[in-house]
């Protein structure tokens, strides 16, 4: 009787933490795939009512995917779409390879010099060490908005506005102090002794490093790279006011200026959502492990 | 204390410390640190956009910010406006969050399909989302009307954005949904802290479900509860910009003017760049009281240690 009961209570417990499950993924997964779903719709069919949740074959198109990577609009379509396929749906492209050219120029300068200053903050106790860590942390957390107008001003004076190395520059110092900090947690989880060995068997700091320290810390240095990647190709603020052509426009400034033009096509607008997110998500599944590992090592 | 390998070998560890964070230095104080200096003196001046230099008038930006007829009222509205989004995101976010990591706790099968599908929020760049957002709420042929329509919820498709009562809960909604993973992730790295054998022993007194949450879990997840607190409101008072930008552009009128939205437009449709800078700089100090409250008081560095030393 009483053994019943029990199970019949984990049964329900059961059921109810299945329900919650799905529920929370329609939550998630709703918005995502509304995007997707649109994107492969024909203009036409998005001006439905009601919408149509499942694209059906005579509604489903590729020519907005077309049109972003060729720039070709397809011949049955109507005068009136070919209008709605503004020009900016043609920049999506070179948006995000700008983004993409941007953020890897900052994770391997994040790698570069962060990983070094991790390794210092983790293993020397050297004059003021805790204090310029602090100062690192603090520049981490600042608004961007506070330094968006003075970097206006400067990089004009500089003549360096709508530039690809500008961007990089200032997305590399906003990303380095986490870079910094997620590797400095890292390296205080592996066991000094290890170094210990290398230098007594006599390598030198590069040596070290590159034999011993790196390969050992790989996890960490995987998820500062992802964020440090994701940050920049993330980045919006610095971006719409810094830049003004395609020269260094990137995939954030693009899309948004899209969806603000009135007549831009639904179906043009879904797919470059679309085909801007693809590269940061696929990077976050295929190093999913690490990224959840990364996100929860320092509580931030 | 024991001496580290290098300082038993080394005589000037700080020399060779400093030598190795040169690069990281100088990137962060010539584009941070230099800028963010620069910044006061331009909040001291009235700076206009296009005019080499403006004269200094010192403190005089920051009190019409705060006294003048034209331009406090804006500032007190997006002061406002910033207070309504903050306490419901980050209310919502951490709400929602626990809430799942709750069931992913409950380990079964379906959870790394959760975990999985979590990441994808998470991972998409903030103004895609808001793109994303602004097909969904479209007041012609968006989903959410269609959704509501056929439901028979609604007689008339309606517009969120459009809509001076809606149009901030529309950006919050959406701002939740993005932000709420990452919250997740770190109730659900604080609730694996907690043994399992704490479970049993509150299970064996037949507490209930409800009164092992409150009794048990919460007080073992506060110091996670709190840092996620904090690190949620630095979050919300900027994040949201992307959202604005896109959906709103601080309207209608300037029912989502926040305090973000006030000084990009500021400096940057108004050109009023003196002004722009001071009210960033009250922007920052108000949220130097949560990095403080971050850094120093909840303090994640020897937190961390302490789970990790567990």
């Amino acid at each position: 009787m009483l053994a019943n009961t029990i199970s019949g209570r984990r049964w329900r417990k059961q059921l109810l933490t299945l329900v919650a499950t799905a529920l929370i993924l329609i939550y998630i997964l709703a918005p995502i795939c509304w995007a997707i779903v649109s994107s492969f719709q024909k203009e036409s069919a998005l001006e439905d009512r009601p919408p149509h949740f499942f694209p059906t074959a005579e509604i489903f198109t590729l020519s907005h995917y077309k049109f972003i990577f060729t720039g070709q609009i397809d011949k049955e379509a109507t005068t009136m779409i070919q209008a709605q396929y503004t020009m900016s749906g043609t920049y999506i492209l070179p948006g995000i390879v700008n983004s993409i050219v941007i953020a890897l120029a900052v994770t391997a300068i994040n790698l570069l010099f962060g990983l070094p200053a991790g390794h210092a903050f983790a293993r020397y106790q050297f004059w003021g060490s805790s204090q310029v860590f602090m100062g690192f942390l603090v520049t981490r957390l600042l608004p961007a908005i506070s330094i968006v107008i003075p970097m206006y001003i400067l990089l004009q004076q500089f003549d360096l506005l709508d530039t690809k190395r500008a961007l990089v520059g200032i997305y590399s110092a906003i990303t380095l102090p986490f870079t910094i900090w997620i590797l400095k947690a890292y390296f205080q989880n592996i066991p000094v002794e290890y170094e210990e060995a290398a230098r007594m068997d006599g390598c030198g700091y590069l040596r070290t490093m590159w034999r011993v320290v790196i390969p050992l810390a790989r996890p960490g240095i995987i998820a500062a790279a992802i964020f440090a990647f994701m940050a920049a190709y993330d980045e919006f603020v610095f971006a719409t006011v810094l830049t003004s052509s395609l020269n260094s426009k990137t995939q954030t400034v693009i899309i948004a200026g899209l969806a603000q033009g009135l007549s831009a096509s639904r179906g043009l607008i879904a797919a470059a959502a679309v085909v801007c997110f693809l590269p940061p998500v696929l990077l976050a599944i295929l190093f999913r492990k690490q990224v959840v590992q990364g996100l929860t090592t320092r509580f931030a | 204390m024991t001496l580290t390998f290098e300082q038993r070998h080394h005589r000037n560890t700080t020399a060779f410390a400093y030598r190795i964070l040169l690069p990281s230095l100088a990137f962060v104080l010539i584009f941070i640190g230099y800028p963010l200096v620069y910044s006061i003196w331009i909040s001291f001046q009235d700076f206009k956009y296009g005019v080499p230099t403006g004269n200094v008038i010192w403190f005089r930006n920051f009190l019409d910010i705060l006294t003048s007829s034209t331009v406090a009222p804006q500032f007190y509205n997006s002061l406002l406006v910033t207070l309504k989004f903050t306490v419901v995101a980050v209310a919502a976010v951490v709400i929602i969050s626990l809430g799942i990591a709750l069931i992913i706790n409950e380990r079964f099968r379906g959870n790394d399909l959760l975990k999985l599908a979590l990441l994808l929020p998470y991972a998409i760049p903030g103004p895609v989302n808001a793109v994303m957002w602004n097909w969904i709420y479209d007041p012609t042929f968006g989903v959410l009307n269609g959704l509501l329509y056929q439901v028979g919820f609604i007689k008339e498709y309606f517009t969120i954005t459009g809509n001076p009562d809606l149009a901030l809960w529309g950006i919050a909604f959406a701002y939740i949904w993005k932000f709420v993973p990452y919250s997740t992730f770190l109730f659900v790295a604080g609730l694996s802290t907690i043994p399992q054998s704490v479970y049993e022993a509150a299970q064996m007194d037949c507490a209930g479900t409800w009164r092992i949450f409150r009794k048990v879990t919460l007080p073992l997840l506060m110091p996670v509860l709190q840092m996620v607190l904090v690190i949620q409101t630095i979050f919300a008072l900027l994040m949201h910009f992307g959202l604005v930008f896109v959906l709103t552009r601080g309207g209608p009128g300037n029912a989502t003017s926040t305090l973000a939205w006030l000084i990009y437009n500021e400096s940057f449709t108004f050109t009023q760049f003196g002004r722009g800078a001071a009210m960033a700089i009250m922007l920052s100090l108000i949220m130097i009281v949560f990095i403080y409250l971050y850094l120093v008081v909840l303090n994640p560095e020897k937190r961390s240690a302490r789970t990790q030393g567990a």
